[in-house]
């Protein structure tokens, strides 16, 4: 039984849910309340149809268990009501890293030819 | 809401704790932002998203497993909590085995599955139409803002009995005194005649106080509503147009506003534009209001009360608070103005139950008719499972020693019963949707709220219930007694005699006597229905022919011209070719509002209290009783001399005559009825009102000339078939010089069948309740004695070697039938009887009681009864005694008990077993 390391290891979450990523990625742009972070999904390109509450929560459980994500202090004006959540700095690498993830199967798209745009092309 | 939360119980209570309230309050804000119409799609995507993810988070937790990130994450997890996360995933598994176990044996069974799969579709698809119209109607709240504080405000006096009416007066001072009405209003309905595109078209109008679209929150789409600044004598043009008027009389123009209206002469300007989706109580289809200073009436008079009156309770004020405040109000306006309010009290009804009325009676009853072929299809259910599961004890006792534990032979069983009844239950919500359907194409447009009925997430959670209660209910009663199977043992096949299981006996008792009080119910209203058809008014239905005439007060005047331009119009159509007699009258049987007066003063007959006799009065003219047939008992008919000048005269009707002067013949008395004094000079025949329930009613006519109206039923008796007699009424009525207004006319018959839709409705409705219930009820005696042949054809089989001839068996095996069927309908006879008085309001012209019903009803559940006793019976005696002793009672006799014998089929497993 390996010990519980004190930091994750960001590659062992990889690939993320997309779901999950699209939490962290609303994070990464501010703290937010439960329900924005809903909202922001409906028009989040690459999505289709907006986040449902079960699922979001669910996901947020898990990102909080694992540290990747706190929950905060609203702003002063906010209704007290509302938890706001805050992604960590471990948080904030595991995003990172999957968005090279990603952005290295973008490449790789187009280097295949499958995208248009900057890149190796073809010789 | 409630519901949400409940529906978050499904989640472990830390995460409940956690997070339950943001879901709450994420689903709170989806649903504030909703477009119209969306709120159960949304109602029914949040919860099939907490269900999953709740399942989810469950697994998670009992598994002892984090959840994953990833979509190929599997974290290490120790070893020990992977082995208790093994077992648990184990019991999943048998879960999963459990219910492809289920399917299979159900699907070995189809015929018995079918029949449980079917019977349970019925039951369920009828009870949740039911309560999807007893929801839509009677238990929703009416549609607009914060309808549980408005209120209907009557002003009833013993004399009215229970009239809502309100004078505007009164109504209008406790707006001013009564602290705990936010807001109150006066409504009343009138006829205006409007010209547009150079036609004149006769409207449904109405005249309004502001209060009175203030209490109902009621909100403009375009412009205003009205407003106290109308009501002052300069600023009365102003009406107000519903959105269907806007729509196909001022072609949806945007500027709507700016449309001059010509109405009953005067211009009037448009203000506003009623809302789309407006809620109007008690006036029907409103086009024109206007203020209700505008009414042709004088509406200051405080002693008229023909108005309907809402009010809108404070939001701090309790309904006792309100009726205290309100009874000071009356106290003070009575001491104020005793002439127009002494002995007048104020009632504050709920509006809804003002508006649904007399309906909500029915619909409950609707309801536990639904209850009664529930209950008789969950009893032939259980009857059929508890047959299976005797069949099977030889198969759960095997399981039992080959270490299968009780607990796990239950489950199994009663996941049988669940896919059972989730089949049964979708078959029924598809069921209810075309049934739903049906109901309101066919459902009387009386129904109040008519347009509320349809399926949404509350019937939809009624449904789910329903079926869950049933499979748990249906599931735990054979389930224990399969528990209670402990002495069977392997190696003795189940032990066959025919007086076995008296739980399923007494389930087809109850069956049939549910099923009897249904049958009982259906019988009376369809003889109620066939009697209203038979209903005569006293003349020739098809024949006589109904017009509304209206002689328009700023054309004619006085009522003296009035009365003259429509007489005229009736003499013009005397001389018509085909037409045989003419008459006018204020209103008849099945046509015209009716209008009641108030006591009758001096007479003997009138109570102490002062109450005294509530009497319906008309006017008609010297012919119009004639043509109605109404026969004259006593004295003489009405004549034109009996006019203006002349000693006022009336007639009345026996019902008048012997409640009021308990003689059959007062001719040459003296008689006031809304103070208008006349000596009554003749008396004619009651007339039934076509109205289960009711009773004639004491009536007093007046010569036409004497009591003046401007309009006025216009009765035209011809010779039957007679062509173009409309055209004709109405070119009598376009003549030169002539002003009169035509309705649409109508033959009695149309009348007739407009009157009949109601009872017909609910004829149809219980016929299907009871016919189902008989069937099912019919299916129980069969299958009970059915049964016994099969599992006792051995017996019979060694009763026929000992020489019992063919008869003796017959009678032996279908007594055991004919018993349970005659002790299950005494008892519904029993229950007949006690639940008749229910029944009463619906009837007509039979008591509730009824022996002939009751006996009719007897006799054919007893042919029904034999005839599902003989069919098996029969098929006992002709069993071969040789062939069936040689046999085991196996696959052989299984094929001769045909697939309604469960026991025989469920002996499949365990021969197989063996």
């Amino acid at each position: 039984m390996p010990p519980r390391r004190p930091a994750i290891d960001p590659a062992s979450l990889l690939p993320l849910k997309a779901d999950v990523f699209h939490i962290l990625l609303t994070l990464a742009e501010g703290d937010a309340h439960g329900y924005a972070i809903i909202r922001g999904s409906a028009t989040r390109p690459g999505r289709r149809g907006q986040l449902q509450p079960g699922a979001m929560y669910r996901l947020l459980k898990q990102l909080l268990d694992r540290g990747l994500v706190v929950d905060v202090e609203g702003p002063a004006s906010a209704d007290e009501r509302r938890r706001y959540y805050r992604i960590t700095p471990a948080g904030r690498e595991v995003a990172r890293a999957e968005a090279r993830r990603l952005d290295e199967l973008v490449r790789a798209s187009r280097q295949a030819a499958l995208l248009e745009g900057p890149g190796r092309g073809r010789p | 809401m409630r519901l949400y939360r409940a529906a978050l119980r499904a989640y472990p209570p830390d995460f409940r704790a956690r997070f339950g309230d943001e879901l709450t309050s994420a689903f709170v804000e989806t649903m504030a932002e909703r477009r119209r119409g969306t709120a159960w799609r949304i109602v029914a995507r949040a919860l099939a998203d907490l269900a999953r993810h709740a399942a989810g988070e469950r697994l998670a937790t009992w598994r002892g497993l984090p959840g994953g990130l990833g979509p190929v994450d599997r974290p290490r997890v120790p070893r020990a909590a992977r082995q208790a996360g093994a077992a648990r995933a184990g019991r999943l598994d048998a879960l999963r085995l459990d219910l492809r176990h289920a399917v299979r044996t159900l699907r070995r069974r189809p015929g018995p599955s079918l029949v449980i799969v079917l019977t349970l579709a019925l039951a369920f698809g009828a009870s949740t139409t039911i309560f999807a119209v007893v929801h839509g109607v009677l238990l929703r709240p009416l549609a607009f803002p914060e309808s549980a504080r408005v209120l209907a405000l009557c002003e009833v006096n013993a004399r009215t009995a229970d009239f809502c009416v309100a004078s505007a007066m009164n109504v209008a001072d406790w707006t001013a005194r009564v602290p705990s009405l936010d807001a109150a209003g006066v409504a009343r309905g009138e006829s205006f005649r409007i010209r547009l595109d150079g036609r004149t078209v006769g409207l449904r109008g109405a005249v309004a106080s502001p209060g009175f679209f203030a209490a109902l929150s009621a909100r403009p789409m375009i412009g205003r509503l009205l407003e106290d600044a109308d009501l002052a004598a300069g600023a009365r043009d102003v009406v107000v147009v519903s959105h269907a008027f806007w729509q196909h009389r001022l072609g949806a123009r945007p500027d709507a506003l700016d449309v001059p209206l010509q109405i009953d002469g005067r211009a009037m300007r448009v203000v506003g534009v009623l809302a789309a989706d407006q809620f109007v109580p008690f006036l029907g289809d409103v086009d024109v209001w206007k203020p209700l200073t505008a009414s042709i009436d004088d509406v200051t008079q405080r002693d008229w009360r023909g108005f309907r009156a809402i009010g809108r309770r404070a939001v701090d004020a309790t309904p006792a608070r309100l009726d205290a405040d309100l009874e000071v109000a009356r106290a003070a306006l009575a001491a104020a103005y005793p002439d127009a309010n002494d002995g007048w009290r104020i009632r504050a009804v709920p509006l809804r139950d003002q508006v649904v009325g007399p309906a909500g009676r029915t619909l409950w009853l609707f309801q536990g008719a639904v209850a009664l072929l529930v209950i008789v299809a969950g009893a032939n259910v259980t009857s059929l499972l508890l047959a299976g599961a005797s069949a099977r004890r030889r198969e759960f006792a095997l399981r039992v020693c080959l270490g299968a534990g009780r607990m796990q032979v239950v489950r199994q069983w009663l996941i049988e019963v669940l896919v059972l009844a989730t089949v049964g239950g979708a078959g029924g919500w598809w069921l209810a949707r075309s049934l739903t359907r049906g109901l309101m194409a066919l459902a009387p447009a009386s129904l109040p709220r008519l347009d509320e009925i349809r399926l949404d997430g509350t019937v939809a959670l009624f449904g789910l219930g329903l079926t869950l209660a049933a499979a748990i209910v249906l599931g735990l009663i054979p389930a224990l007694a399969a528990w209670r199977g402990r002495g069977a043992s392997i190696d003795h096949p189940s032990r066959v005699t025919i007086g076995r299981s008296r739980l399923r006996s007494g389930l087809v008792i109850v069956e049939v006597a549910l099923a009897f009080v249904l049958l009982v119910g259906a019988s009376l209203l369809t003889r109620t229905f066939a009697r209203l058809l038979e209903w005569s008014p006293g003349f020739d239905r098809d024949a006589t022919t109904v017009t509304w005439a209206v002689a328009p007060p700023d054309v004619y005047e006085t009522g003296a011209r009035a009365v003259g331009a429509l007489e005229a119009l009736r003499d013009r159509l005397r001389h018509t070719p085909g037409v045989l007699d003419v008459g006018l009258v204020s209103a008849g049987p099945l046509f015209g509002g009716v209008e009641t007066g108030m006591a009758i003063p001096g007479t003997a007959a009138a109570p102490a209290d002062g109450s005294g006799i509530l009497a319906a009065w008309y006017d008609v003219d010297e012919r119009g009783l004639d043509v109605m047939g109404r026969r004259l008992l006593a004295g003489r008919g009405f004549e034109a001399s009996d006019a203006d000048g002349a000693t006022p005269v009336a007639i009345v009707n026996e019902t008048f005559a012997r409640r009021v002067f308990g003689d059959p013949s007062p001719v040459g008395r003296q008689v006031t009825v809304q103070e208008h004094a006349s000596e009554i000079v003749g008396v004619i025949g009651d007339v039934r009102p076509l109205q289960p329930g009711a009773q004639p009613a004491p009536e007093i006519y007046w010569p036409i000339r004497q009591y003046r109206r401007f309009a006025a039923y216009l009765l035209v008796r011809a010779t039957p078939g007679t062509a173009g007699l409309d055209r004709a009424i109405r070119d009598a009525a376009e003549t030169e010089g002539s002003a009169v207004q035509l309705g649409t006319p109508q033959t009695y018959a149309e009348l007739r069948d407009r009157a009949l839709v109601s009872p017909r409705f609910n004829a149809a409705l219980i016929g299907l309740f009871a016919s189902s219930a008989l069937l099912v009820a019919a299916l129980g005696v069969y299958g009970i004695v059915a049964r016994t042949v099969s599992e006792g054809t051995r017996e019979i089989a060694v009763r026929v070697a000992l020489g019992a001839t063919r008869g003796r068996v017959l009678a032996a095996v279908a007594r055991r039938g004919l018993v349970l069927a005659v002790g299950g309908l005494s008892a519904g006879l029993a229950g007949a009887i006690a639940l008749g008085p229910l029944f009463a309001h619906l009837l007509y012209g039979l008591p509730p009681r009824d022996p002939g019903t009751l006996a009719a009803a007897t006799a054919l559940f007893a042919g029904v009864a034999a005839i599902a006793c003989y069919l098996p019976a029969k098929r006992a005696g002709r069993v071969d005694p040789i062939e069936a002793l040689r046999e085991q009672p196996t696959a052989g006799n299984r094929r001769r008990s045909g697939s309604w014998s469960i026991a025989a089929c469920g002996c499949a497993d365990w021969t197989e077993l063996s």
